[in-house]
């Protein structure tokens, strides 16, 4: 199934821009997002870390700018269904990018024994 | 007769009625006072000795008897079963006149199991096994099986019990058992059945059912052993009559060669030909022709992993840039797609389900090279929807390949091989770089908790990579990180999917394949999910019984996780995304299920639940080697969705 693909907004809305990744996300707790990046079901299709699986939804992580992730929540192009205000309010959103901007940065590649 | 006639008999007939009608009064209360008139045969059984009478019973050669020796001809390794009364005569016969070789009785404890393990042996070892299931119930049991098996076009030879003549039939239970048709059960979904009532009926079926199920389109057969043939003398005389017909091998159907000369013209003359492949390869020559042809082509394969159809890091394969490889031809050569009508048509999963087409070239001509319709049936809708192809050759693929690529041959000049050329080669630079793409987003969820399908695939590869290894289950619930990242090129490296997605069958099928090959000794390992695992837990007594090597790695991400992703995009489509009841129904917790211990109650080594991902390794390295000493192991590993 494919589910959810919010980052392929990123570059089909063209929000990737200088403009966008100036706009600074609004305060959210990493700890709450978490727990609400479970709660509705975020991770089922982007895994827990955002990582993406490749087939059911993109990774999220690091996620792109914070107005490409409310667009696509909002009004989600491809098949992901809509997030809207009323089932995640916008300080949720921030919450869960909060969420996904706190995960550490991924080791290089090479430095994985078993995935050479 | 005319009207008239009629009109006039019709009023006579009225005007008679009344005494008539007194008269027939009459007659009745005659026939409730007379006696019956007296019957040669009477009304209760003759035979007045009691039970006690009954002198005691041996016999010579039974019917059974000759069923084993008809089996053993068709070189049949394995019998997979659980034990009923409806072939009770047969059982015995193959484990003591049999010796239990050839076939060798194979303990399940669900039929399903059984038939499951037909499906992933076939695929392994090129051969039908069999699985022997209980009249009616057993039937009922493998059902599900044996239609994925159908679906995925696998052989298995499903032999079934049955007391076919009511008057034999010992009290309850075999009535219980019994059926007037036994193969109904699942004759819409089996290539032939027979229910024969002679012993030489059964030699007969028994090895036209073998020649059909093997030919392709390959499907399971059903052969019902009627009790009183399995259980009864062979009539003195009648021994000498008996003959066994002597299987021959017999080819497959190839496509018109004329049309094999269009299609090659039409692929050599493309701009972009794209060669899409699903449940190609039967053979070790399926991948190896498919790699001449495309080399031959310098084109770009796309594979639906239906089977091992092509070294994954071969670098014509582009299945990584699926979409964009599609999107791009102007001729696309499908072999056995399954779905051809999905090539170019995509229903989407949004509210009304709207049919959205994928980008295609306008001028897109599609060749179409399968069996698919020599194997259609009407109730169960696994034909996919109607498509069709420019040019439509019916025929198995893989057997019409070496006429392709001389055609092939035949058509490419020495003009053209430039222009190959050049594009093959632009097609090894992008595939250069999938490898580098697939490592990196595997580091993105390297110490992800719980733990990430990447890291567990992985891992596991790093135990397996140096060994002769097999990896019989599905990976679209673990990302195809396999299929990225692994380096599969041999037929056996993956053997495709079930077929109809009837969950269940990864962890039987695995069990099969395993079987396939332990001669062989190679490492089968298994990553089946928990709901899956779930459906069958059986199994790993029976790998441990037989003592059949396998490392399962169960994915458990403690929920049916497809139908989490389903009921999720569900509320939120209504808004409801938000209600506490969100994961009712599809989560596998409260309590979590400890899927080691299960193991070690069947007698198999286990770890687990594993849940740090550092811990991974040496887990995965410890179960490996207990594979590799010809034990089973599980290891549960608590993973994330996907």
């Amino acid at each position: 199934m494919r589910c959810l693909a919010l980052s392929a907004a990123v570059f089909t809305l063209g929000l990737g821009s200088a403009q966008a990744q100036d706009y600074a996300p609004p305060k959210g707790d990493a700890h709450a997002g978490e727990a609400l990046f479970q709660r509705f079901g975020c991770y089922s299709c982007h895994g827990s870390w955002g990582q993406g699986s490749g087939r059911d939804g993109p990774r999220i992580n690091p996620p792109p700018a914070f107005p490409v992730v409310l667009q696509q929540l909002r009004t989600p192009r491809s098949e992901m269904p809509p997030y809207v205000a009323s089932v995640i309010p916008d300080q949720g959103v921030a919450d869960i990018y909060a969420y996904l901007a706190s995960l550490p940065k991924p080791p290089d590649a090479k430095t994985i024994k078993a995935l050479q | 007769m005319s009207k008239k006639i009629k009109r006039r008999q019709f009023l006579a007939g009225v005007a008679a009625a009344p005494a008539a009608g007194l008269a027939a009064t009459a007659t009745r209360a005659v026939a409730q006072t007379a006696p019956a008139q007296a019957s040669s045969v009477p009304a209760i059984p003759r035979d007045e000795r009691s039970l006690n009478d009954m002198p005691p019973q041996t016999q010579g050669k039974s019917g059974s008897d000759f069923m084993v020796d008809v089996i053993k001809t068709l070189n049949i390794d394995y019998c997979a079963s659980v034990p009923g009364s409806t072939f009770r005569g047969l059982q015995e016969s193959m484990i003591t006149y049999g010796n239990n070789k050839k076939p060798e009785f194979i303990t399940t404890l669900h039929e399903d199991s059984a038939a499951a393990m037909c499906h992933g042996y076939a695929k392994v070892a090129g051969k039908p096994m069999a699985c022997m299931v209980h009249g009616t119930v057993g039937l009922q049991h493998a059902s599900m099986a044996i239609y994925n098996a159908f679906a995925d076009r696998v052989p298995m030879l499903v032999l079934s019990g049955n007391i076919g003549n009511s008057a034999t039939r010992q009290m309850n239970v075999e009535w219980n058992h019994s059926a007037q048709d036994q193969a109904i059960t699942v004759r819409d979904f089996t290539k032939w059945d027979d229910q024969p009532t002679s012993l030489q009926g059964f030699a007969d079926s028994m090895v036209r059912a073998y020649d059909l199920m093997t030919t392709v389109p390959m499907a399971p057969v059903l052969i019902t052993a009627d009790g009183d043939l399995q259980e009864d003398t062979i009539p003195p005389g009648m021994e000498k009559k008996l003959y066994i017909p002597k299987l021959k091998e017999r080819g497959h159907p190839a496509g018109d060669p004329a049309l094999v000369r269009d299609a090659a013209k039409m692929i050599v003359a493309a701009e972009n030909p794209v060669i899409y492949v699903n449940r190609y390869a039967r053979t070790e020559r399926g991948p190896a022709l498919l790699t001449e042809l495309a080399e031959l082509l310098q084109a770009p394969v796309v594979d639906n992993h239906g089977r091992q159809n092509m070294p994954n890091r071969h670098r014509l394969n582009h299945t990584p840039r699926r979409e964009a490889t599609l999107a791009n031809a102007d001729v696309i050569l499908a072999l056995e797609p399954v779905d051809i009508w999905g090539l170019t048509n995509y229903v989407a999963d949004l509210i009304g389900r709207p049919a959205l087409p994928p980008r295609r070239q306008a001028n897109l001509k599609i060749i179409h090279i399968g069996s698919e319709m020599l194997l259609t049936k009407s109730n169960f809708q696994d034909s996919q929807r109607y498509g069709q192809a420019d040019i439509e050759i019916a025929g198995d693929a893989e057997a019409t390949m070496p006429t392709l690529i001389e055609a092939v041959k035949t058509e490419i000049n020495a003009s053209d091989k430039t222009r190959l050329s050049a594009r093959g080669q632009k097609l090894r630079e992008a595939s250069a770089k999938f490898l580098d793409q697939y490592r990196q987003d595997v580091a993105y969820q390297w110490d992800a908790r719980p733990i990430s399908s990447g890291r567990m695939v992985m891992e596991l590869w790093d135990q397996i990579k140096n060994e002769d290894w097999m990896m019989p289950t599905e990976s679209q619930f673990i990302s195809d990180w396999p299929f990225r990242l692994w380096d599969m090129n041999k037929l056996y490296h993956h053997i495709g999917g079930s077929g109809a997605q009837g969950i269940g069958y990864n962890t039987p099928a695995a069990l099969g394949a395993a079987l396939a090959n332990k001669e062989h000794g190679r490492v089968t390992v298994a990553i089946v999910g928990d709901g899956d695992f779930n459906m069958a837990p059986g199994v790993l007594w029976t790998a441990t019984h037989h003592k059949i090597p396998i490392l399962y790695l169960v994915h458990n991400n403690r929920a049916y996780h497809q139908e989490v992703m389903m009921i999720v995009k569900m509320a939120d489509r209504r808004m409801r995304a938000n209600h506490p009841n969100l994961y009712v129904g599809t989560k596998i917790e409260d309590p979590n299920i400890d899927y080691a211990k299960i193991a070690q109650g069947y007698g198999m080594y286990a770890e687990g639940p594993i849940s740090d991902p550092k811990d991974l390794a040496a887990a995965i390295r410890r179960g490996v080697d207990r594979v590799k000493r010809g034990e089973p192991a599980l290891i549960d590993v608590v993973s994330d969705g996907r």
